[in-house]
This record gives C-alpha cells, sequence and structure tokens, in this order.
C-alpha cells in the first residue's frame, strides 16, 4: 500500500500542474505581506477606524499573527480551487489519457488504487496547506513580529494574547485541512464518474460557490438547508480565535465535515471498484 | 501442453444489448493465440473481461489454472498487456514510466535490465526523452517493453498494430514470434485483419456477434480453404488456355491484363507454378490475400 501511495505521489509531483497551487500561495501570501509592510498601517486604520473612536489601541497591532489571520481569511476561499485542480483530476486524469486501463490491470485492487489516490490527494492537500502555513505564519511573524492579536469579526472584537496564539492557528489548520479534505473527497467522487479531467475541476468550484451564494443568502428555506452544507462548516475554523472557545460549535462541525467525507469516499468507493472500464 | 486461459461461458450484456454471448475457449501454454473477429464482434470486450476491466454479466475466467475473481492479484502479477493503443503518462520519460508500471508490477527492475528492454524493443538511446515525444510507433514499442518489465508468462495484445505503419507491423510481429520462441511466453493477439494472425498465431477463435464461430489450430482451420491467388504472368492468354485443360478449369475468376486469378489452396500454388513453367510461361509472382471477411462468407456457406 506504500508503495501504491508513493508511485501516486510520484505522479502528482511530476506533472507541472501540481504546482500552480505552491506558486499561487506564494504569489499571494508575497503580495498580501508585501502590501501590509508597505501600508499596513493605513489598512488597519481604516479597518478599526471606529473602534479608536471609543478605544486606546496601543502596541505592535499589526503584527505576524494578525497578518496571518488576514491571510487565511482571504485565501481560504481560492484553496479549494487548488485542491480540486488536483483531487478532481486522480481517476478522470487517468481515464482521460487512457493509463486507468493498464493500471486497473496490475497486481493490486481498485480499492487499494482509490485508497492510495486518496491519501496521495490529501497529502497534497496537506503539503499545500503547510505550505501556506508556513508563508503566512513564520514569514508573517519574522517580518511584523509577534504580539497580541486582534480578530475583529461582526458581532465583536476579541483580543488574544500572543503568547496564546499558536495552538489556536494549529487548530485552525487542522480544521481548514478538514475542511480541504471534504473538497478533495468530493472532486474525488466526481472524478470517479467522468472521463475527462475538466469536468470535476469545474463541478467541484460550481458546487462549492453555488453552497456559499445559500449560506450567504437569508431566505427562510435556505435556512433549512444551510447546517447541512458543508461549505458552512468549511468557516468553522475562525472559531478557533473565539474567546472563550465554544468547543460544541467547533466539534459539530467537525462531525459533519467527516461525515461529508465518509459518504462522498463511499459513493466514490462504491461506483469505482464496480464501474466497468470502457474507454 | 496444459490450458493458461479458459474462458467458460462468458456471458456480457449492456441492457438488451449482448455484447459477449456464451463464450468459451483454451488457450494453450506457449501458444500465440489468434483473437479473430470484426470490428464490433466483442474482442474488446472479452479481453477486458479477461484482464478484470470488465465484469462478466455471467460465466467464468479461468487464468493459471485460477479463477480471476478470487485470485485476480495473483493472477496479475504474471500477466501483461496492451490495451488498444498504448497510453503512458506522456509528462514523464519513457524511463521513468517504465520504472512506473515495474514498480506497481511489484518489481525494481535494474538500470541494465531496462537498458536490455529498451534494445529488444529498438527504442535504445531514446529512454530519456518525454513521451509526448514519441511517435505512436514508438510509443507501441515502449508498450510492449512496458508488458514484458515484470517478466509475465501471459501477454495479452488487444489489436497492437493498430496505427503501424508497414515496418512497424513487420518488427512487431517479429518481436511477438521472438517473445514466443526465445522467452516461451503465451501471447493473445487480438485483431481484425486475417492474414495478421495467420502469420503468426499458432491457434485462434473467430467471433462475431459475442460468439465463437470457429476456434482451433490456425493451420487446420485455415487448411483446404480456397485462395484466390494472382498470378502475374508474361503471356496470360496461353496460361488460360493451359488452366482450361485442366482440372482447375472451373477455378479461373479473372485474366487479362498480366494477371490471372485462380480460386485454389495454397498448397495447389506450386503445382499451377510448376504447370506454367513447363509450358514455357514466365511466372513473375503469385500473390494472394486472406480477409476476414472471404472467410466469414465461406464459414456462412458452410453453413
Amino acid at each position: 500500500m506504500l508503495n501504491l501511495i508513493s508511485i501516486e505521489l510520484y505522479k502528482i509531483f511530476s506533472k507541472p500542474r501540481s504546482y500552480i497551487g505552491f506558486g499561487a500561495i506564494t504569489a499571494i501570501v508575497v503580495l498580501i505581506e508585501f502590501a501590509l509592510w508597505l501600508d499596513g498601517k493605513s489598512y488597519l486604520s481604516f479597518i478599526l477606524q471606529s473602534l479608536e473612536q471609543s478605544f486606546q489601541v496601543e502596541g505592535n497591532i499589526l503584527n505576524g499573527n494578525l497578518v496571518c489571520f488576514i491571510i487565511l481569511q482571504t485565501l481560504i476561499v481560492q484553496m479549494p480551487l487548488l485542491v480540486a485542480l488536483i483531487t478532481g483530476d486522480l481517476v478522470s486524469g487517468e481515464a482521460a489519457t487512457g493509463t486507468i486501463r493498464l493500471v486497473l490491470t496490475k497486481p493490486f485492487s481498485r480499492a487499494q488504487l482509490l485508497w492510495a489516490k486518496y491519501a496521495a490527494g490529501c497529502t497534497y492537500t496537506f503539503m499545500l496547506l503547510l505550505w501556506l502555513g508556513v508563508l503566512a505564519l513564520c514569514g508573517g511573524l519574522l517580518i511584523f513580529g509577534a504580539g497580541d492579536m486582534i480578530v475583529l469579526k461582526s458581532d465583536g472584537l476579541t483580543i488574544i494574547r500572543g503568547d496564546d496564539t499558536l495552538w489556536r492557528y494549529l487548530g485552525a489548520f487542522s480544521i481548514a485541512f478538514l475542511s480541504l479534505v471534504v473538497v478533495a473527497t468530493f472532486s474525488m467522487m466526481l472524478s470517479c464518474f467522468t472521463d475527462n479531467s475538466i469536468g470535476p475541476i469545474i463541478s467541484s468550484m460550481a458546487v462549492i460557490i453555488l453552497f456559499t451564494i445559500i449560506g450567504t443568502l437569508d431566505v427562510p428555506f435556505f435556512d433549512k438547508l444551510k447546517p447541512f452544507l458543508f461549505t458552512t462548516h468549511m468557516i468553522v475554523w475562525r472559531n478557533m480565535f473565539d474567546n472563550p472557545l465554544d468547543t460544541s460549535q467547533i466539534v459539530q462541525s467537525l462531525i459533519i465535515l467527516s461525515g461529508h467525507i465518509v459518504v462522498f469516499f463511499s459513493v466514490a468507493y462504491y461506483h469505482f471498484t464496480r464501474k466497468d472500464i470502457l474507454n | 501442453m496444459k490450458d493458461i486461459v479458459q474462458l467458460n461461458d462468458l456471458h456480457k450484456k449492456y441492457g438488451n444489448f449482448t455484447a459477449v454471448d456464451g463464450l468459451s475457449l483454451q488457450v494453450k501454454e506457449g501458444d500465440v493465440y489468434g483473437f479473430l473477429g470484426p470490428n464490433g464482434a466483442g474482442k474488446s470486450t472479452t479481453i477486458r473481461m479477461m484482464l478484470s476491466l470488465i465484469a462478466p454479466t455471467s460465466g467464468e475466467v479461468r487464468i493459471f489454472d485460477k479463477s480471476l475473481v478470487t485470485s485476480r492479484e495473483e493472477i496479475m502479477r504474471n500477466v501483461g498487456c496492451i490495451i488498444e493503443k498504448p497510453d503512458f503518462y506522456l509528462y514523464m520519460s519513457a524511463v521513468k514510466n517504465l520504472q512506473l508500471f515495474a514498480r506497481m508490477n511489484g518489481v525494481n527492475p535494474s538500470s541494465k535490465e531496462v537498458n536490455e528492454l529498451f534494445d529488444l524493443v529498438g527504442l535504445a538511446g531514446r529512454q530519456n526523452d518525454l513521451v509526448r515525444t514519441y511517435s505512436h510507433g514508438m510509443k507501441q514499442r515502449l508498450g510492449i517493453a512496458q508488458t514484458l518489465i515484470h517478466s509475465p508468462k501471459l501477454i495479452v495484445l488487444d489489436e497492437p498494430t493498430t496505427g503501424l505503419d508497414p515496418k512497424g507491423i513487420i518488427d512487431l510481429r517479429n518481436l511477438i514470434l521472438r517473445l514466443k520462441n526465445e522467452f516461451g511466453k503465451t501471447i493473445i493477439l487480438s485483431s481484425h485483419i486475417l492474414s495478421e494472425i495467420e502469420l503468426i498465431a499458432d491457434s485462434m477463435v473467430i467471433i462475431n456477434k459475442g460468439k465463437a464461430v470457429a476456434q482451433g489450430r490456425v493451420s487446420e482451420l485455415l487448411s483446404n480453404q480456397d485462395l484466390i491467388v494472382t498470378f502475374e504472368l508474361n503471356d496470360t492468354v496461353a496460361a488460360e488456355r493451359i488452366i482450361q485443360e485442366t482440372v482447375w478449369h472451373g477455378k479461373l475468376r479473372v485474366s487479362g491484363s498480366g494477371e490471372l486469378k485462380l480460386q485454389i489452396s495454397k498448397e495447389e500454388i506450386s503445382e499451377v507454378v510448376k504447370l506454367f513453367v513447363q509450358h514455357g510461361i514466365l511466372v513473375n509472382s503469385a500473390t494472394y490475400k486472406r480477409t476476414l471477411e472471404d472467410y466469414f462468407l465461406k464459414l456462412t456457406a458452410n453453413n
């Protein structure tokens, strides 16, 4: 099984398209950090202008912790696309090029192959997120230094002590990882149903956009749907920066996200292990 | 010789359409086995069922005397194949592709073994090129190398000559014969061209509409089958007159423009040539082309 996973990882990292994600993240993070380094104080003044009328804000507010939070909020929207670009191609890409015919005649089961592809897809997702974390958090701390973190939300303001942020970031990145694994599983599931690689990537993005729109619309009918949409729970990483922490909400979201993973993978597994290879 | 492959009453249905209809056959160890049939006859479906790419509706596939359902992985360790066309990871070099497929088969060949394979298939010196730069013929050769990388006992080649130029076809034919004679491989070869199978296969099955219409040793199936033989002669008028006086007078088909056509068996060709030479007629060539269509027509007529 480890041999198969390493083969799948080798395939992923041999494709030039696999580096688009790393390149895009690097470019965006560097751009944001550069812009904040150049003119971050004006940006913060604009954001905090209503607060500054009531509070006196002192110290290094524009620090690495806050910069990482800003980057995460900005990039988390694009991350699913970068993930789906690879995971949506895992099965259908091989079907499109015809290599699936050859691969499926090798001495391992389809279930093993699917698990290996899935593990490789999840590893890629993890590495992409790790890269984002290194650039955003480590880069942010290196350039802007450490300090207390101000988290401005629609329902209030939270101030977190600088030495209280690391474990929260670890938690936030873990939740973000699980959210992206949902996207990876969903796009891989779609990938099992088609013989072209573009379809699952575009379909995954279309579904995420649709669910996000449903999530933002205040229509009573949609309110019943929202708790069941995985996109509703993909933003729960932000709750790691609540003080005090609402663990029940986080755990509930983790369960729902995990449920989505189980359902999507089961559908992919059922179809892939039974389908006739006709192309 | 024992049976390497056994198909027992194999069926495949897609809704109301029956692609394979009760096919049974046996492939002997060490044979080149021809799998013949017109396009859409069910060859590819059958081959894909043999390789577990398609699940049969009913029936059984046994390879190396083991059921494909219960011993799939054990069986596939000793099977190499090309299905329809050789597809590779185009963004990798040929040698990387080969190493990757070797690892999928659970083997780790040395550089020397890999280079020997490239030599064998005539791709020496091109192993580090990206596969996307390969021509179809080169990919086909690489496909053969891929089938051999784990030294399988059984090689399945589905329409391997599709898209090859005449030289490529001859090279492939010679390679298949080498694999059989020097390496003792059992080879299943599908084609819709009878002459292709006739030249290299020991046994064959002909399928049509998912059913076997004829099967057995090639020599037996094709013996006593009349051919349309074209003789290129210096005097067709004299030749026609001579033929009219022999037992072949009813076998004359066309004559003129330096050519004379007779419907005779393969064994009779030398007798006719001898007759012409005895009468001072110069025979430039005697050629025939046996087509699957002709064979089918004869089978239908016989039935």
